[in-house]
Parts: C-alpha cells; sequence; structure tokens
C-alpha cells in the first residue's frame, strides 16, 4: 500500500510541556509523550481532567509549542521551523473543532466558515460560494446567515465543523466535540466525522464521553502528562 | 456588543469634535495665510516708506520727499498715497471685527496700473481707475457687499460723494476691505479734519520700487540713513513682520491640531485596547484558523482608521458648515472669516485617518502578539 510509504499524519516524539502558573507553580501538563497517528486514523483521547488532552492536541495542532522534543506533520518538523510560517501549516493541514463552538459572535455563519479562506487569500466571492456549498452539504442552507446566537447547539457545532473542514485539511483534532450538545446532536456530529474518515481524513477526538469514543478504531488513554501503556490500562 | 457600541460612538465623537476644532481654526488660519500672503507679495519687492510723526500710519509726510526719493539713485519707481480710515471712529470705522475698512488714495499712472495687474487683481464689473480721474471709487468686494453698492452708485464717504466706477473681483485678501480713488480726493478728505497742518501737501505712505540690480534691503537703509523726515522699511523686515503674524496663527492651529492628537487619539487607543481584550478569544480563534500575523494586524488598524476618518469626516463637515453659516452672517458686515482649502480638507482628512492609524497601532500589536492557546482559554 502507498500509505505505508508516506510518513504518518503526524509523529511526536518525547513531547515534554510545562507551564508556570502566575504564583511561580509549575505544571508538568505532558511529561514525555510519544505517538504515531497514522494516515487515515481515527482516534479518540481519554482521560482525567487536568491529564493533558488539551494540550497534547493544541501541540498538535501546531497552536501551542513544546519545551522538548518534536511533532512532525505530514513529514514536516513544525518544532524546528519559524513561528510564522506556522499559521500557513495550521490552515492548509488541519481542522480544528472546539467544545464551545468557538464561532465568532459577530459574523454569521457563511462569514465564521469562510474565514480560513479569507486569510488563505482567496477572493471573497469564490470563498462565499465554496462555503455556501460546504453549509448546504451540511444541512445549514438555511441557516447562511444566521448569527451563530441564532442557531441551535448542534447547528453551531455543525458550523464549527464545516469552518475545520473549509480547507479539506487532512487532519481533523476535535477538542470535545460532543461536550455541550444532546445526545442525539453527539450522534449526527460522531457519525459526520466517522464519514470524513471513511472519506481519508483523519482524526482525533478528546473526549470524556465513552459513547463518543466508541466511534474511534483507537483510544488513548492519559493520565498525568502521558499516555497509558496498555499494561497500565489494563492494571486499572 | 451594546456596551461597545457605545464607546465606539464616544469614541468616533473625540475624533468629530478634535477635527471640527482643527478644520475651523484651520481655515481660518487659512484665511488670515492669505490675507498675509496677498499682502506679503503687495509690499514683497517694495520698501516702505512712513513718515516720522508717528500715529496709526506712521505719520504723513509731504510731497517733496516723494520728489527726493523720484531723484534719489537706485530708485526705479515711488508710488505715494495717502491711506486713511473709509469712516471716522464717530461713524463707528475704526472699530471693527478684523481689519478696518480704509480708503486708500493712489496717484495713477501706468505703472500702477501695470502693478495692479501683477497682483492678480480683477475688475469684475465697471473699470478701473484711470489718469486723470476724480471724484470716482473702486472698491472691493466686502466693501461693495457691506454698502451695497453697484457700478454707478453715489457712495458717501466723510462728508463727499463719489462714484463707484468699478467694483473688484473678490481676491479674499486685504483690497477686499479697500476702497480706492484718486490721490488728490484721499488727501481733501485726510487733510479736513487736520485743520492745523501747515501744508495740505502731503501723503501718508509710499512704495518704492529699486532699480534692477539695486539690493532693496540696502536701498532702505541707505534712505533712512540720507532722508531723516521718514524711514524707510525694508521689504525683508515688512515680510517679517507679515510672517510674525501667519507664524502665531498657525502656531494657533497647530495647538488645536495637537489637542486633537491627544483627544481623538486616546480614546482611539482606549477603545482598541478594550475592544482586543473583549475579544482576546475571538483572536485566539483566528489564529486557530489559520490567521497570520499580519491579518490581525490589519483587520484591528484598519478598524482603528475607519474610526478615525469616520470621525474625521463628520468632524470636518461639522466645520466647514460651521465656517460656511459665520461667513454668510458676516459677509453683510463685509467680513469672511473662514477660507476652506484644497489642502486644509485633504489635511484634516489626512489627519483623521492617521490619527486613527498611529492610535491603533498599540492594540493591533497587542492583540498580534498573544498567545493563541491562552487566547482560546480565556472565557
Ligand atoms: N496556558 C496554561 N497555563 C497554565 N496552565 C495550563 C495551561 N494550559 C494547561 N494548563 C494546565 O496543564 C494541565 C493540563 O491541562 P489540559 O487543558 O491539557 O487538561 P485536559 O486533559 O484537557 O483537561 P480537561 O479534561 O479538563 O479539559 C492542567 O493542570 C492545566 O491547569
Ligand atoms: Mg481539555
Amino acid at each position: 500500500m502507498a500509505t505505508i510509504l508516506q510518513p504518518p499524519m503526524a509523529r511526536l516524539t518525547n513531547v515534554h510541556k510545562t507551564y508556570t502558573m502566575s504564583a511561580g507553580n509549575v505544571v508538568q501538563a505532558l511529561r514525555g509523550v510519544t505517538l504515531d497517528i497514522p494516515r487515515g486514523a481515527f482516534y479518540a483521547l481519554m482521560g482525567p481532567s487536568g491529564s493533558g488532552k488539551s494540550t497534547l492536541l493544541n501541540i498538535i495542532g501546531s497552536l501551542d509549542r513544546p519545551d522538548t522534543g518534536t511533532i512532525t506533520l505530514d513529514g514536516t518538523d513544525i518544532t524546528a521551523i519559524s513561528p510564522s510560517e506556522l499559521p500557513d501549516i495550521r490552515r492548509r493541514l488541519i481542522g480544528f473543532v472546539f467544545q464551545g463552538f468557538n464561532l465568532i459572535p459577530t459574523l454569521n455563519a457563511l462569514e465564521n466558515v469562510a474565514l480560513p479562506l479569507k486569510y488563505e487569500g482567496i477572493r471573497r466571492r469564490k470563498a462565499r460560494e465554496h462555503a455556501v456549498e460546504l453549509l448546504e452539504k451540511m444541512g445549514l442552507g438555511g441557516r447562511i446567515h444566521h448569527r451563530p446566537n441564532e442557531l441551535s447547539g448542534g447547528e453551531q457545532q455543525r458550523v464549527a465543523i464545516s469552518r475545520a473542514l473549509i480547507m479539506n485539511p487532512p487532519l481533523i483534532l476535535a477538542d470535545e466535540p460532543t461536550g455541550e450538545v444532546d445526545t442525539a446532536t453527539s450522534e449526527t456530529i460522531m457519525s459526520l466525522l466517522s464519514d470524513l474518515n471513511e472519506k481519508g481524513q483523519t482524526i482525533v477526538v478528546v473526549t470524556h464521553d465513552p459513547f463518543t469514543a466508541s466511534y474511534a478504531e483507537r483510544v488513548i488513554r492519559m493520565r498525568d502528562g502521558h499516555i497509558l501503556s496498555p499494561d497500565e490500562e489494563n492494571g486499572e | 456588543m451594546w456596551r461597545r457600541k457605545l464607546r465606539t460612538t464616544l469614541t468616533i465623537l473625540g475624533i468629530v469634535i478634535g477635527i471640527f476644532a482643527f478644520t475651523v481654526m484651520g481655515s481660518m488660519a487659512e484665511k488670515i495665510n492669505l490675507l498675509i500672503s496677498g499682502a506679503a507679495g503687495f509690499y514683497g519687492s517694495a520698501i516702505n516708506i512712513q513718515g516720522k510723526g508717528g500715529g496709526s500710519f506712521g505719520g504723513a509726510f509731504t510731497t517733496d520727499v516723494v520728489e527726493k526719493l523720484r531723484r534719489y539713485p537706485g530708485v526705479a519707481d515711488v508710488q505715494p498715497s495717502v491711506i486713511t480710515l473709509l469712516r471716522t471712529s464717530t461713524e463707528g470705522g475704526g472699530f471693527s471685527f478684523g481689519p478696518p475698512n480704509l480708503l486708500a488714495g493712489v496717484e495713477i499712472s501706468d505703472s500702477y496700473l501695470h502693478r495692479f495687474n501683477e497682483q492678480g487683481l480683477q475688475i469684475a464689473q465697471g473699470e478701473n481707475l484711470a489718469p486723470g480721474d476724480t471724484g470716482v471709487v473702486v472698491v472691493g468686494a466686502d466693501i461693495a457687499d457691506e454698502f451695497d453698492l453697484s457700478v454707478g452708485a453715489t457712495f458717501h464717504i466723510r462728508g463727499e460723494e463719489f462714484r463707484v466706477k468699478g467694483i473688484l473681483q473678490r481676491s479674499l485678501q486685504f483690497a477686499d476691505k479697500i476702497t480706492t480713488c484718486p490721490l488728490e480726493d484721499a488727501r481733501r478728505i485726510y487733510t479736513k479734519d487736520i485743520p492745523l497742518l501747515a501744508t495740505k501737501d502731503i501723503v501718508t505712505s509710499a512704495q518704492v520700487y529699486a532699480a534692477s540690480g539695486i539690493d532693496a534691503d540696502e536701498l532702505a537703509l541707505h534712505i533712512t540713513d540720507d532722508l531723516p523726515e521718514v524711514r524707510a522699511v525694508p521689504p525683508s523686515e515688512l515680510k517679517r513682520q507679515f510672517e510674525a503674524g501667519a507664524v502665531i496663527f498657525n502656531l494657533i492651529v497647530f495647538g488645536v491640531a495637537l489637542i486633537a492628537v491627544i483627544v481623538g487619539g486616546l480614546s482611539v487607543i482606549n477603545t482598541m485596547i478594550m475592544s482586543v481584550s473583549e475579544r482576546t478569544r475571538e483572536i485566539g480563534i483566528k489564529r486557530a484558523v489559520g490567521a497570520k500575523t499580519k491579518h490581525i494586524i490589519a483587520e484591528y488598524l484598519g478598524e482603528a482608521s475607519l474610526i478615525g476618518l469616520f470621525g474625521g469626516l463628520i468632524g470636518f463637515g461639522l466645520g466647514w458648515i460651521t465656517t460656511l453659516i459665520i461667513n454668510a452672517q458676516t459677509r453683510a458686515g463685509g467680513t469672511i472669516l473662514f477660507t476652506m482649502t484644497r489642502r486644509l480638507a485633504l489635511g484634516a482628512l489626512l489627519f483623521s485617518m492617521g490619527l486613527g492609524v498611529i492610535a491603533g497601532l498599540y492594540p493591533a500589536f497587542r492583540a498580534a502578539r498573544m498567545d493563541p492557546v491562552k487566547a482560546l482559554r480565556t472565557m
């Protein structure tokens, strides 16, 4: 298979991250994480609150930088390149979906979805056409001019997912995408992500919810800033 | 959202006030600058001869001094004149808003008419004075407005009747407030009120023009030395005096501009900083979807310059309307206080936009430097 010859979607090697709090306390959010995320994988990341899941996801997504260790995305070592190149990589390789939807309240659905295209430098008209097309595919054709506060939670999350997908990035990173929606909506969202995965997109979902995690092909468990080995998992 | 709108409105208001003041003061200064540059051009190369008697016009001197000047080596031409108030102080002539209305008696010669044209003055209606005229006047545009004069009308000046021969095109300069008549007529009016004068054969001032190749400033020094009756003011000194007046007004405008910077600029900075911290999360989201530093900076700078331009447009519009209204009201009294120029309009708008941009710089860089993860964690 050709995919075997390609580099993994993401590779983390011995990643450490500490946060220094204002009081001078040091939090070790990640203590040596090594992980391969193959192309086309669908992983769920679980673990207690504060175990470092969001930190790990942000570091994979180049929003945050590790103190030590390396991260390669699609073969590019993002810890070795200049920070000014990160936005381009982020836009082209990664789609983020956040727990609180994180839509911009002053922009309507269409404008929220078209935002990455704007930063890519795509002409406004073309960007809007493209965004409308995607929103229609997501079943939001009648909602394109609504502001986030005029949309239901499920609709907002679908807008947020559309925004993550608009650049057609190979890697989708979702931080508790079902955290604030009802069961029916989380089902819709997760089957949507499954469909995307089937079409080849790599997906990593952080979740507390076993039902959400059940959609993934593999569950990775974290505690105290590191990934549990199968032995540790069984030892629980 | 509502609080943000209110704050933005207040910010725009700050800029409006600043640019309003800038526009009004600026157009007053432009008027004064025009007057002064007109006057400087008028006297530009001339040596101004004043009597040593004192008084508001430097005192009068006799025509034999004029003859001496005409024969003086290096002098090409002498323009004697009798300048006095159009209305005596009892008639309310000495007291007015702005420069007083003057009656200028001039010796009408070919060289006078030549210089008239050279100054860019034009007759709007009727004709200019001609050698040998008597009992006629040419009036400035403000005078024609103030006394409701038309060509052929009778104009009463200090107890005498004159016929209006011509009306000048509005020059926005000193000439608008001047009534010009033949020298003899003005001299008769001037001396009538001073019965104790030893001789009626006087002038109140004269302009001396240096021959080509002669330095006018040096010539003036020699004249002052050689003719004890008069003081010859060198062109450079005259120019300095005029410019000193201009400097004061330009300083006032500069001061107003400074206040506009402080009021408008600080309110823009304040609003933009508030809006940056209010929209921290939004900035985090934009970073997460791939916005570069330059995108964030451009967005905030664009917003700040828009606030500046918007406030500037309103402030400039209000200021301009104000000057037009005041001008319309004072025109009847023969006074025009403000002049709008293209450079002032352009200056006011660029200034307001620049103000917005510069005031937006700090908040914009603050927004761009924000750590995306921290920005996203703030709720
Ligand atoms: N920017 C930051 N500054 C300081 N401390 C931080 C920062 N980000 C994360 N931390 C700390 O690092 C640890 C890991 O945080 P992280 O958000 O990754 O946990 P999590 O597994 O996502 O938890 P949850 O399930 O509650 O979202 C926590 O102790 C957190 O307080
Ligand atoms: Mg988290």
